[in-house]
């Protein structure tokens, strides 16, 4: 019942990059050399994803709707194209529906959310109670990243190479299916640049690739700087 | 101002756990006290997040406007730039942004509670009261049982994350019961273990304080009272 267990490879991009002086062509240009760079690295540590969990994770960090992430992997992950169960009537007048979510079929964007919860909690031990996900707020033409993080233990600073640092950190997710699209990365680039501007605030990129022939996914923690 | 992150994030992902229990009133009860707490503090005249979100707004239009090549890069150097110029707080930005989610969720279960008090008979004729789910309190925990299609679902939330996990009690507890207990996946915070027996298979899932126990067994007249023994012990032994 508990299907498969899709390892990740974790992998640190080696420079911080920082966007504060960057103009648009500049993050262009830097989107581009992240995504040449990412398939030379070497591996920072490997974890086996428990499908369970990380539906947990899903149902409480994905923006979108899409469930049992679990009972389905294994067909997703084979090319399985899902029919959208998207309610039939609208909600009845003044009401909305309960969960702020929308229905859509990007199974991989709620992987990639769901990946991030899951790398901050049960590979870097931060409390699942300290991630705020703020990615619905852009909906209503908030500036936010899609996460911001409370690490008050700095349970990060191995990753962040810093000993300690300004909170919250700003993240940004990214999942392709493919290959990796440089534009974007750009667009996560260009999104922290607004979020961290005029701030000391420390911003993540976290790009997350399926990785097809191992059935498993790789992902990628670029850091961010003013 | 100190702008207490923490809280709202907390507030938030517990009102987010409680509308998943299916606890309303709880949800209410932590919106409002959170939100209470911030209003008291600030009488500001246009909050951060709204002018980011307005300027936001206007340089997307002129990236529009003047037809540029990579709006989104276009629209972040510009923005970047105001905000420098201007002295925009981001931390204060983001506190509002995390606050407004916050009001906005309390505004959505408040739109939920109104509705199912606004419920007729009618919307019962095909329902049984046993058929409806009921939360049930005890002491360390509070939970609902569902009973769908194929499985038994429990949805639980315990009051504190249990500190010390012992797999040897939850054996022990569970024997006398015939159920075996395999662990799955262990971390700091989550555990995820299988139990079975000849007749019944459970799949139990326990992430900081919410547990989630998907039972399965054969339809018989005593499936619902065994469901309920099993997600009580279970129960018990993880929030000692």
């Amino acid at each position: 019942m508990s299907s498969t267990v899709p390892q990740v490879d974790f992998f640190v991009y080696p420079q911080t990059i920082h966007v504060q002086p960057m103009s648009a062509a500049q993050i262009e240009q830097a989107a581009q050399v992240i995504s040449a760079n990412l398939q030379g690295l070497s591996v920072a540590t490997s974890f086996n994803v428990n499908l369970r969990l990380l539906e947990q994770y899903n149902l409480r960090f994905s923006e979108k709707q899409v469930k049992r992430i679990d009972e389905n992997f294994q067909s997703y992950s084979l090319g399985t194209h899902f029919r959208l169960n998207v309610p039939l009537q609208k909600s009845p007048r003044r009401l909305r529906y309960l969960i702020r979510k929308f229905f859509s079929g990007d199974v991989s964007g709620d992987i990639g959310e769901a990946l991030f919860a899951y790398y901050l909690v049960d590979v870097m031990n931060l409390q699942s109670s300290c991630i705020g996900h703020t990615r619905p707020a852009k909906r209503r033409g908030s500036l936010t990243p899609d996460f911001v993080v409370w690490d008050r233990n700095f349970y990060l600073a191995s990753v962040l190479q810093k000993r300690t640092y300004a909170l919250p950190l700003l993240a940004e997710v990214k999942a392709f299916t493919g290959q990796i699209d440089p534009i974007r990365v750009g667009h996560g680039l260009a999104q922290l640049k607004m979020v961290i501007s005029n701030s000391s605030l420390i911003g993540i990129l976290f790009l997350v690739i399926r990785n097809e022939p191992r059935q498993g996914y790789d992902t990628f923690l670029v850091r961010v700087e003013r | 101002m100190e702008y207490d992150f923490v809280s709202v994030i907390r507030a938030i992902n517990e009102v987010n756990e409680n509308i998943w229990l299916g606890d309303l009133k709880k949800a209410v009860e932590i919106a409002d006290s959170n939100l209470k707490v911030v209003k008291i503090e600030t009488a500001e005249p246009e909050r951060a997040d709204a002018k980011l979100s307005r300027i936001l707004k206007q340089k997307r239009k002129e990236a529009k406007q003047k037809d540029v090549k990579n709006r989104r890069l276009w629209v972040a150097e510009q923005l970047s730039k105001t905000a420098e110029k201007i002295e925009i707080d981001m931390v204060e930005n983001l506190f509002w942004v995390l606050y407004s989610s916050l009001s906005d969720l309390r505004e959505a279960i408040a739109y939920l509670v109104e509705s199912s008090s606004q419920t007729t008979m009618e919307t019962f004729a095909d329902r049984s009261a046993e058929d409806e789910p009921q939360l049930q309190t005890a002491d360390r925990y509070r939970y609902i049982v569902q009973r769908l299609p194929d499985r038994w679902e429990t949805r639980a939330i315990l009051n504190d994350v249990p500190s010390q996990w012992d797999v040897a009690r939850l054996r022990s507890a569970l024997s006398d019961y015939g159920l075996s207990v395999a662990e799955i996946s262990k971390g700091r915070y989550s555990k995820v273990f299988e139990l079975y027996s000849r007749d019944m298979y459970a799949q139990v899932l326990s992430q900081d304080n919410q547990v989630e126990i998907l039972v399965y067994t054969p339809e018989t007249p005593d499936a619902k009272q065994r469901v309920y023994k099993i997600v009580e012990v279970v129960l018990r032994v993880l929030s000692q």
